[in-house]
C-alpha cells in the first residue's frame, strides 16, 4: 500500500495505491494521524490506484473522518474505482462521505 | 407486592442512566426481533456517536429496524463490532463486506454458545409489564434472551405494554434485574412477501402429507404461511414450534389447532419467538395457551421428537442432484442463517409418525434460474446434509428421500425441477455417475 502526498492551498491531496486491508489499515492510519496532526483537516484521498479495501480499510476511513469533522474538516474521495464503489454502496458508506469522479472536483468543493 | 413495587420504583430510570454504565470493549446482547429494545439501543448508539463508548461487541439474531438504525448504523461501524448469529436484511450488507461477521450455530445451542463462550457485559431486552407477583415476562422472545439475562453482569429491561404476557418458561423477576426503563413503542410488526402462483400447488401437497392429530412447526417467512392456509381443514392439529406466526392464530380461531392429540404439552401452543402483527401479539396476550420457552428446550431434537406426529415445515435456497440442501448462502455470502432448520428436520423425523418437510419454489428470479441445480454453488454450505433429509415438496411434486439410492434420489430431485430445466439436469447427473 502506498500513500503519496502533495499539498493543494490548506487541502491535502494523498493518493492510495494498492490494497488497502487488515495488513495495511494500520499503516495508513497511523499516516493520516500525522496529516492530522500536523493540523491540516482537509484532505482529498485520490483512490484511482486503491485496487481493493476491507472491513479494515473502512473503518480506518470511517475513523479518519470522524476526526477531521470533529476539527471541521473533511475528507473528500475521488476516483474511486467501480469495485470500491460497490463495497461503499454495500457498506452504506456511500452515505457518509462526499465522493467525486476526479481530484479536482473533490479539492474545488472546499472552496466552494 | 410493596416490595417488589419498592424494587420496581427504585430500579426504574431513564434510557440515558441506565446504559450510563457501559464501558468500552462491553460485550452486549439484545432481545431478538420484536423484543429489540428501542429506547435502550438509542441511548447506547447516543453514547457511541458522542464519543463516550467505542469497541463494543454487539450480538445479534436476526437484526430487525430498531437495531439496524441505531448500533448497526453504518457511522458507528468503527466502534461496533458486529455479530449476527442470523442474518437479516438489516445486517446483509454488512455480511457481505466484513462489517458484520455471521456466527454459525444451531439455534438450539445458542443459549450454550452465548453462555459459555461470550462474557457477556450487558444484556437489554424488552419486557411486558410486572405483575403482582414481582414478574416481567420475555414475551415474544425467550429464544436465548432468556440465558443471556442471567449470564450477564448487567441486565437493563424496557417495559412496553405492547408486549404480550405469555406463560411457560418465560418469567423474569425484578430481583434480578439492573435497571428499568419503560417506553410504549408499537413492536415491531413483520410482513411476506405476497403470494406466488406456486402457492396453491406446494401449499396443496404439504397439507396431504400432514395427518390430522400432528403437531406442526412452520419455519420463518411466506411459503410457510401459506402452507398453513391450506391446512383449514384439518383436525386437531398441534403446535410446537420455533416462531410463532399470524397463520397459526388462524388456525387457533378456527379451531384447526387444538393441542388434543399432543404428548407434550397437551392444548398449549410452544414456541419460543414471535413475529407477527399486533393483532397476533394482542391474541398472544394473557392467553394461558400461549407457553414461550427457552430455544435449547422448543428446539432441542429430543424434545422436538416427543410429540407423535411431529411435521416441521421449512424452506430452502437450492438442492444439489445429491439431496444437500442449502438455506442460508446466496452469491457467495451469508443470506440468513441455519437457525432451527437443522433441529426440526432432525426432531421431526425421530418422532413417532413424524415427517420433515423442505418446501421450496423450483426456480428464483422470475423462473429463469432453477433451484434444483446439479451442484451447489462454489462456496456454497450445507444446512441440511442429505443424510437428514426426508420430504422435499415444489409445485412439481413431493419426494421422500429416505432410504433412497444415489441414483433414485437424482431422479426424484429432478422430478422436482421445473420441467424447462430437467433434460440439462438428466446430463449432469448422467456426467456425475449417477444414473
Amino acid at each position: 500500500m502506498d500513500l503519496t502526498g502533495k499539498k493543494s492551498g490548506d487541502v491535502n491531496i494523498l493518493g492510495l495505491t494498492g490494497r488497502l486491508d487488515a495488513y495495511s489499515a494500520a499503516e495508513v492510519e497511523k499516516k493520516l494521524d500525522a496529516v492530522i496532526e500536523s493540523g491540516c483537516v482537509k484532505m482529498v484521498l485520490n483512490l484511482e490506484g486503491l485496487e481493493y479495501i476491507s472491513s479494515s480499510g473502512l473503518r480506518v476511513f470511517l475513523s479518519q473522518l470522524k476526526k477531521v469533522r470533529k476539527q471541521q474538516g473533511d475528507i473528500k474521495l475521488a476516483c474511486m474505482k467501480p469495485n470500491i464503489r460497490e463495497v461503499f454502496d454495500i457498506a452504506g458508506f456511500t452515505q457518509l462521505f462526499n465522493i467525486f469522479e476526479n481530484e479536482d472536483a473533490a479539492n474545488n468543493s472546499f472552496t466552494g | 407486592m410493596q416490595t417488589y413495587r419498592a424494587q420496581y420504583r427504585r430500579k426504574l430510570t431513564s434510557p440515558d442512566k441506565a446504559v450510563s454504565r457501559i464501558k468500552n470493549g462491553s460485550t452486549l446482547v439484545h432481545g431478538l426481533a420484536a423484543a429489540e429494545p428501542p429506547a435502550l439501543l438509542k441511548a447506547i448508539a447516543d453514547r457511541v456517536r458522542a464519543g463516550e463508548l467505542k469497541n463494543l461487541n454487539v450480538h445479534s439474531l436476526l437484526p430487525m429496524e430498531n437495531v439496524s438504525k441505531t448500533l448497526l448504523s453504518p457511522d458507528l461501524a468503527d466502534c461496533v463490532q458486529a455479530f449476527s448469529w442470523f442474518v437479516s436484511k438489516a445486517s446483509r450488507s454488512a455480511v457481505r463486506v466484513g462489517l458484520n461477521y455471521y456466527v454459525p450455530n444451531h439455534f438450539h445451542q445458542v443459549p450454550r454458545l452465548m453462555r459459555e463462550n461470550l462474557d457477556i457485559d450487558v444484556t437489554v431486552t424488552m419486557v411486558s409489564p410486572m405483575d403482582r407477583a414481582g414478574f416481567f415476562s420475555f414475551g415474544t422472545s425467550n429464544d436465548y434472551t432468556s440465558t443471556v439475562a442471567r449470564c450477564c453482569k448487567r441486565l437493563i429491561v424496557e417495559v412496553n405494554k405492547n408486549m404480550p404476557r405469555v406463560f411457560g418458561d418465560a418469567l423474569l423477576h425484578i430481583s434480578e434485574v439492573h435497571a428499568v426503563v419503560e417506553s410504549t413503542t408499537p413492536l415491531i410488526e413483520f410482513k411476506w412477501p405476497g403470494a406466488r402462483v406456486e402457492d396453491d400447488a406446494i401449499g396443496k401437497l404439504v397439507a396431504d402429507l400432514v395427518p390430522d392429530g400432528a403437531t406442526l412447526q412452520l419455519g420463518f417467512g411466506g411459503l410457510p404461511n401459506v402452507i398453513a392456509m391450506k391446512l383449514m381443514n384439518h383436525r386437531d392439529l398441534g403446535i410446537h414450534t420455533e416462531v410463532f406466526g399470524p397463520a397459526m392464530v388462524e388456525l387457533i380461531k378456527k379451531g384447526v389447532v387444538t393441542g388434543r392429540r399432543k404428548n407434550l404439552h397437551p392444548m398449549k401452543n410452544v414456541f419460543t419467538v414471535a413475529e407477527g402483527t399486533g393483532e397476533m401479539y394482542r391474541f398472544m396476550h394473557d392467553n394461558p395457551s400461549m407457553e414461550s420457552y427457552p430455544v435449547s428446550y422448543t428446539n432441542n431434537p429430543d424434545i422436538i421428537a416427543r410429540n407423535d406426529n411431529m411435521v416441521s415445515i421449512n424452506s430452502i435456497i437450492q438442492v444439489d442432484l445429491l439431496g444437500q440442501c442449502n438455506a442460508e448462502f446466496l452469491s457467495g455470502s451469508e443470506y440468513s442463517g441455519t437457525g432451527g432448520q437443522l433441529d426440526y428436520v432432525r426432531g421431526a423425523y425421530n418422532s413417532r409418525g413424524g415427517k420433515s418437510i423442505l418446501a421450496f419454489y423450483s426456480t428464483a428470479r422470475k423462473g429463469q434460474v432453477s433451484r434444483v441445480v446439479p451442484r451447489l454453488d462454489s462456496g456454497a454450505v450445507i444446512t441440511t446434509p442429505r443424510m437428514d433429509v426426508h420430504y422435499l415438496v415444489t409445485e412439481h411434486g413431493a419426494i421422500n428421500l429416505k432410504g433412497k439410492s444415489t441414483r433414485e434420489r437424482a431422479l426424484d430431485i429432478i422430478s422436482l425441477a421445473d420441467p424447462r430445466f430437467r433434460d440439462s439436469l438428466l446430463r449432469e447427473a448422467e456426467d456425475m455417475y449417477l444414473l
